[in-house]
């Protein structure tokens, strides 16, 4: 029997994850993501692979999620509501939670301040939702007779789960996005020793061997700090949820520390209701803050406000998280063009960024960006990145790939060139094969 | 397979089940029933008021036994005489080890810091407590000494071999008491798994027990429980309470576990835990050996709407042999019968400006009595006055802790995260804005400055022997306006109330009990696939019939059926269970199932294989043979037979080779034993065949030829004669 996989997105690139795979004659697609670099069809998975004929439900056994950021599940209500998938869909509690919020939000944003038409609605956002099974970590769940699923903590943001594939005596194990080093509200991603088959795993940070986290940490908190002590405004676009958090928590520390007073605001009304749902999902969190919340909780912020519009024009130094990450839209793209021209401004990008949005180009150094045919962004503006992505290094791969003991590895969701050099590293180290498909292509082991 | 219970019924539960290799104890409850035996004290002791309470405390249990209900007598003074000898042979060590306690400073050092925190001084109200069972009771001064503590009695470990158990499995928390004393003081080396919220809530219990329950200063129960004598003898005596070191060792060394994640021991047990509906975490464990399928019903409620995970009859599925424990006795309220009396038995004490005392622990089903009681006071509108208090040591980990375990409920409860929102609604009556609900760690300190009457109090020990519940007894007991509520079941509200018969407080008994009921089994048990053996307590049954099997209590008196088999265990005695498993599962290489040609016979196909088998990890697989392996399979090839022996060939086989005289006897199926020669049904032939005697012993899945050896080729083609070969 051979397991075939097919990448329809995150195939030698990032961004719209979806790969298909056919194991023990059950066909499975993992992650249902969108790609925010593009406006146009490019933006979602090329479903017509599966079928052309449009008979999703027949062709697929089930559709699993694995976190809850808009490039693994954002194209879910676009494939359930109007490209008619009625099958089962898993995904883990928080991801249940939260995944309905960030897509809400984009749509908003998408449809309300773009006019865009042909468009999922809310109302398709909470029909989708209702298909929903949310599972717990290391629960066995039987699809059907044939077909099990179990997931593993993968702690790249909360909810986010690795996922356990086995179809009589085959196996596979998909990791999402994954994290093996413990940040201060997760902890790291854990799998039993499962012999899987195949293995396939994200390779964002195929070649980077990152510094230190505590050094990290030093040079991200004294770049706020400088700035702010000169008199200029921070920016720091992020998602409402996840990383957002551990900054959160980072820089709340750093300012009782420093008895610090310059104010630090945080964009979108998700704020509020995001840390609720990280104080009822707790068990989700690292050791530490679940042995401490009962006496204090790390999500009671003191010295993080929220954000109004009006603050805009409020003089002073001051630090905003703003929404979205990418600095594609919405409030953290808004601030950019108010900031971007005074050199005394700092943006500070965490993580990665999508290419094609006004991120990637903030971060390959163009000082004149061009966000639509009228308006052009001088870039003045001291400009940081900060890898604070909660994705496994090199190391951390193939720490995993250790871990489960797998028999061949297939890596998707980086970028080609890196890639190849993880791939070689791997093949040369375990003796194993590995594969990096691009988009579209099958894989048959 | 064996199964022991170690503890009565009634009481939690302690089972220890022998199926094949493997030692599993199921559960590690902590006996109850003594408690009532006991004096009644305040928090803890601490250093400087040990002196007077020593003296009055005891006394009161004197009397509180004195005048026990008949029904609870003979217990008693077995209790009672244990107590005694214990005593005795302590009190006599004691000088001894204080003495040996100097080097021993870090442990005195760790003891009396628990003490610290556990005894909160007392202020006016001790002396209070004192006086008045002082007043009711006599004088026993000679055991003053060493009744300070409170002494348990374990389960009973004695003829079990501690060492050997494999496995631990603890279904919820009302049963893990006395894990501690099986981790920390015996030799067990085995290993223990539960749900998450099983161990949380399981800690937060003896938390509680340790600080109601522990020892004072002067002795720890490492000084006092020589670990080898405890294993020798265990269960002939009482131990006090462990300390809170070794909860922290004990959880330390719990697995935790989720619903439906599979465990795989030594290769060959497999562990399921199965939501049982009954509280948060509350598990049903399937227990897998080989091909035998053991389903262990622990409390179990298949009440809809409550807030845990619902009952998952699936482990009922494929079990072929259940044991059934912890059900609800006849006659108890259900949780809906009930529920409403509380509700109405709050709503007028607080409408006339009476408190509530609710003795009950923060777990379970109390979250949806909680939800139950406010609603009802809010259509009474009596909302505006009420103030709900919870005291206990774990009061604020109890109730935070329960709100962030919403994959664990029901999916009613499951969908408020998804909001926002707290499951429960105490998360809301907490909030601090609104007032509504506290919590305190006990009666001392903020409780009395917070107060605003009228007031709902719920924490303390159920058994009133110990713990917030005490003070306030002695603080609102004597008016008659109050009302204390008993809703905890599993316990004695006469024993209970015993020590306070004096007093004014208008008491009312609704025990719910969410806990499957005999009948409610029956029923569980109709919707699956029956069970060969359903294994039920005492109290299910109604009585036993002549064969061993039993009549079970509930409204159809249900009986054995061919098919499935009721029987009945007690404390002490082992059930002893034929398994009857012939089979191994083998799992069949890919390469040698390509290799089978099915050859029809009749209704049926049939194929021969021939492989190796290997055995690793307990785990067998038959695969293609070696060279040299088909080598030796082919020196042992033979035809293979098919068919059924049976009687009418085989006679007019015997005959063909001419036997004569045959004497054809039939045996019919003895019943209810479990000896493999006399209880299978069999068929006899004896004969002669040239001048020498022969049997021919047919059974359902043997046949046996007795002969002697030179006529045994002669009765080879009879019997041959009977199938077909291929």
């Amino acid at each position: 029997m051979t397991i075939q996989i097919v990448p329809l997105g995150a195939g030698q690139d990032v961004g719209r994850s979806c790969i298909l795979v056919t194991i023990g004659g059950k066909n499975i697609m993992l992650d249902c993501g969108m790609h925010m670099g593009f406006n146009d069809e490019r933006r979602f998975p090329d479903f017509s692979y599966i079928s052309k004929t449009g008979d999703f439900t027949e062709m697929l056994d089930c559709v699993i999620i694995s976190h809850f950021h808009l490039d693994h599940c954002g194209a879910l209500p676009f494939f359930t509501e109007m490209c008619g998938y009625d099958g089962n869909i898993y995904m883990t509690h928080p991801t249940k939670a939260i995944c309905p919020i960030l897509l809400e939000d984009y749509r908003k944003i998408t449809v309300d301040k773009k006019g865009e038409r042909n468009f999922f609605t809310s109302q398709d956002i909470k029909n989708c939702m209702k298909k929903v099974i949310a599972v717990n970590l290391h629960q066995t769940i039987m699809v059907d007779d044939d077909l099990e699923i179990c997931a593993y903590y993968a702690g790249h943001v909360l909810g986010a789960a690795m996922f356990y594939i086995r179809v009589g005596e085959e196996s596979l194990v998909y990791t999402g996005d994954y994290n093996m080093t413990p940040d201060r509200h997760l902890g790291s991603a854990w799998i039993d020793k499962v012999k899987p088959d195949v293995l396939i795993t994200e390779s964002t940070y195929a070649t980077t061997i990152r510094d230190s986290k505590r050094s990290r940490e030093r040079d991200f908190l004294k770049k706020v700090h400088d700035c702010v002590a000169g008199g200029g405004n921070v920016i720091i676009p992020v998602f409402a949820l996840g990383r957002a958090q551990e900054l959160c928590i980072l820089i709340e520390t750093y300012w009782e520390r420093m008895d610090l007073r310059v104010p630090i605001y945080f964009s979108a009304g998700l704020t509020e209701k995001a840390n609720h749902f990280y104080r009822l999902f707790i068990n989700w969190t690292n050791e530490k803050i679940k042995s401490t919340f009962v006496h204090r909780n790390m999500f009671d912020f003191k010295h993080i406000r929220a954000w109004d519009r009006a603050y805009i024009d409020n003089p002073g130094p001051m630090v905003v998280f703003a929404t979205p990450g990418m600095l594609h839209s919405g409030t953290s793209l808004e601030l950019f063009k108010k900031w971007a021209p005074d050199p005394k401004n700092m943006v500070i990008m965490p993580g990665f960024c999508v290419a094609g949005t006004v991120g990637s180009k903030v971060l390959a150094g163009e000082k004149h960006i061009k966000t639509d045919s009228f308006t052009t962004i001088e870039v003045n503006l001291q400009v940081k990145n900060l890898s604070f992505s909660a994705h496994a290094d090199a190391k951390g791969i193939m720490q995993l790939i250790r871990q489960c003991d797998a028999k061949n590895v297939v890596l998707v969701h980086g970028e080609k060139s890196s890639m190849g050099f993880l791939k070689s590293r791997i093949m040369t180290e375990f003796g194993i094969p590995c594969f990096d498909p691009a988009n579209g292509t099958t894989v048959s082991i | 397979m064996r199964l022991t219970s170690l503890l009565p019924d009634g009481e939690p539960n302690c089972l220890v089940l022998k199926v094949r290799q493997m030692l599993i104890m199921l559960d590690c409850g902590l006996g109850q029933e003594q408690l009532y035996a006991m004096p009644v004290r305040e928090g803890g002791l601490t250093e400087d008021h040990k002196d007077n309470s020593h003296n009055a405390t005891p006394t009161g249990s004197t009397t509180d036994n004195a005048t026990a209900g008949s029904k609870r007598k003979l217990q008693e003074t077995d209790i009672r005489q244990d107590w005694a000898s214990f005593l005795k042979a302590s009190s006599t060590q004691f000088p001894t080890k204080k003495m040996a306690r100097g080097p021993n400073s870090l442990q005195s050092h760790s003891s009396k810091t628990d003490s610290a925190t556990t005894g909160t001084t007392s202020s006016g109200s001790t002396s209070t407590a004192n006086g008045t069972i002082q007043a009711a009771g006599s004088n026993a001064p000679s055991k003053s000494m060493a009744t300070r503590e409170y002494m348990f009695k374990l389960p009973d470990f004695s003829g079990v071999d501690l060492k050997a158990i494999d496995v631990v499995l603890i279904s919820n928390y009302n049963h893990i008491l006395a894990l501690p004393y099986l981790t920390e003081y015996t030799d067990f080396q085995g290993r223990i798994f539960a749900t998450e919220p099983t161990i949380e809530f399981g800690r937060q219990l003896m938390i509680e027990f340790v600080t109601f329950f522990g020892t004072s200063v002067t002795s720890s129960p490492h000084e006092i429980i020589d670990r080898k004598e405890l294993v020798a003898r265990a269960g002939a005596g009482l131990y006090p309470a462990y300390t809170h070191a070794d909860i922290k060792a004990c959880i330390d060394k719990i697995q935790p576990v989720r619903f439906r994640e599979h465990i795989s021991l030594f290769g060959s047990l497999k562990l399921t835990a199965h939501s049982a509906g009954y509280c948060l975490g509350s598990s049903n464990w399937l227990i897998q050996i080989g091909t035998e399928n053991i389903a262990y019903v622990s409390s179990s409620s298949t009440q809809g709407n409550l807030h845990p995970d619902l009952f998952d009859g699936t482990l009922l599925e494929n079990a072929s042999t259940v044991v059934a424990t912890d059900l609800c006795p006849r006659g108890s309220f259900t949780y809906n019968t009930g529920v409403n009396l509380v509700c109405q038995s709050i709503a007028s004490t607080i409408a006339r400006k009476g408190n509530v005392l609710i003795p009950c622990t923060i777990t379970g089903f109390l979250f949806d009595l909680l939800e139950d009681v406010h609603l009802h006071l809010n259509r009474m509108g009596l909302i505006g006055q009420v103030q709900y208090s919870f005291i206990s040591p774990v009061a604020d980990t109890a109730l935070q802790y329960s709100n962030i375990l919403a994959e664990w409920m029901a999916p009613r409860k499951q969908e408020m995260v998804y909001i926002p929102e707290a499951p429960l609604l105490h998360g809301l009556l907490l909030e601090k804005e609104k007032g509504i609900a506290k919590h305190y760690k006990s009666v001392h300190g903020a409780f009395s400055s917070d107060l605003k009457l009228p007031c709902i109090v719920f924490g303390g020990h159920p058994s009133l022997r110990s713990g917030p519940m005490v003070n306030l007894l002695h603080m609102w007991g004597n008016k008659a306006t109050n009302t204390i509520v008993f809703i905890e079941p599993r316990m004695d509200v006469v024993a209970a109330m015993e020590p306070y018969e004096n007093l004014a407080i208008a008491q009312q008994a609704v025990q719910l009990d969410i806990r499957l009921s005999v009948d409610q089994l029956v029923e569980v048990m109709n919707k699956y696939r029956h069970p060969r053996h359903i294994l039920v307590p005492m109290r299910a049954i109604a009585s036993t019939l002549p064969d061993g099997t039993v009549e079970l209590a509930d409204a159809k008196r249900t009986t054995s059926t061919s098919s499935t088999r009721w029987s009945v265990y007690k404390v002490g005695e082992s059930v002893q269970l034929g398994m009857g498993s012939l089979y191994e599962s083998v799992l069949l290489s890919e390469e040698l199932a390509k290799g089978i040609l099915p050859q029809a016979f009749g209704k049926v196909s049939f194929a021969p294989i021939a492989g190796s088998l290997s055995i690793y990890n307990n785990q067998m697989q038959l695969k293609p043979a070696s060279v040299q392996g088909r080598q030796l399979l082919s020196l042992y090839t033979q035809r293979l037979l098919l068919g059924v022996m049976n009687l009418p060939h085989l006679l007019a086989g015997l005959t063909a080779i001419g036997v004569t005289n045959m004497d054809v006897s039939e045996s019919e199926e003895k019943e209810g034993k479990e000896d493999k020669d006399t209880g299978v049904p069999e068929i006899k032939v004896e004969f002669e065949l040239q001048g020498q005697a022969a049997t021919i012993i047919l059974r359902e899945k043997e046949t046996i030829v007795k002969c002697d050896e030179n006529i045994r080729s002669l009765l080879r083609e009879p019997i041959l004669k009977c199938f077909q070969s291929f």
